[in-house]
């Protein structure tokens, strides 16, 4: 260990793609998905795991609804998308599967959204797309910790006994060592990493 | 010496370019939020800026339009930022704003260099 640095979290990481069907049934309220792909190939990917497919509340902070619209067509749920983010250079009208919003400044301001959409999609699953925006689990002191936990917990008290789950994204694309995660928090915690390569052979020898 | 005017919120990305522009030899100015961006802009007299989309306070939209009331339009931009738009998003902005470039993070260093340079021919 390096000289002045002491142990501030020890993380487990268990390899879950078989059992991933499994976890995905199994009862669970809010799940962290830790990712390092902006790609959202990726992640509806990993959305057409969910065992039912249902009714996707997308509240996204990092692409616009037109860069996701071509991955739509893979996706087995059916989704409505809150895109927080075109309003900040385009003026767009809202539609039947998707609505424009400011970007929320706080996890309060997210909630209220949240809330606000809940009502009107009545979905299964809110996807926030991403954490990140707001916290960054890197940092061993969080200065927003107690608004990270008022969040989670109101998540919990709210709604862990209805039918909405919770998939909070966070990406982790700069792969730095998460030391303060909200492990009792949640009721899952996922990592998922995408490994890229050539696939021409013209790598090997 | 090119001057060159790094705006966005976060630290940690503003020190990173701000190293990046000046192993180039570039001189930097930095500006944390668009008001900021907006009250300096005008003095600084940057060849080059380079723009983060979300950042609080005015919207990416108002500092572009307010750059046009002052006569700025002609400015170089390169906007620099986690959001992924469309390709034709993307165009838009370069035709209606005439954006210079539009660099998605995660960048790569070369990538961004070589970017800024072409920006700046």
């Amino acid at each position: 260990m390096k000289e002045g640095y002491e142990i501030v979290a020890v993380n487990y990481w268990k390899s879950v793609n078989n059992e991933i069907k499994r976890i995905m049934l199994d009862f669970w309220n809010t799940l962290l998905l830790i990712h390092d792909s902006l790609d959202f190939a990726e992640i509806v990917g990993f959305l057409n795991k969910m065992p039912t497919p249902g009714k996707i509340l997308y509240v996204s902070l990092t692409k616009s609804n037109d860069s996701m619209k071509p991955h739509l067509k893979n996706l087995k749920s059916k989704i409505f998308v809150i895109d927080c983010v075109s309003s900040m250079i385009f003026e767009k009208k809202g539609t039947q599967d998707c609505q424009f919003e400011p970007t929320p400044s706080s996890l309060n301001e997210m909630m209220e959204l949240i809330e606000k959409y809940i009502k009107i999609v009545e979905p299964d699953l809110v996807v926030i797309d991403s954490f990140s925006q707001f916290i960054d689990f890197s940092k061993v002191s969080n200065p927003k910790g107690k608004e990270l936990y008022g969040f989670l917990d109101h998540l919990k008290n709210k709604y862990a006994r209805t039918h909405y789950r919770f998939i909070l994204l966070y990406d982790n694309i700069l792969s730095r060592e998460l030391v303060n995660l909200p492990f009792t928090s949640v009721d899952v915690i996922l990592k998922y990493e995408i490994l890229t390569g050539r696939i021409d052979g013209k790598d090997r020898i | 010496m090119v001057k060159i005017m790094i705006v966005d919120d976060n630290m940690d990305i503003v020190e990173t370019l701000k190293t990046i522009m000046e192993m180039e030899g570039h001189v930097t100015e930095i500006a944390y939020n668009g008001e900021e961006f907006l009250k300096k802009v005008g003095t600084v007299n940057p060849d080059l800026v380079l723009l983060d989309v979300m950042m609080p306070g005015l919207k990416t939209k108002e500092i572009l339009v307010k750059l046009k009331e002052k006569r700025l339009n002609d400015l170089r931009i390169i906007i620099i930022s986690v959001v992924r738009f469309s390709e034709e998003e993307k165009k838009v902005l370069m035709d209606e704003y005439k954006i210079k470039d539009y660099i998605t993070k995660p960048f790569d260093v070369p990538d961004l260099v070589s970017r800024v340079r072409n920006a700046l021919t």
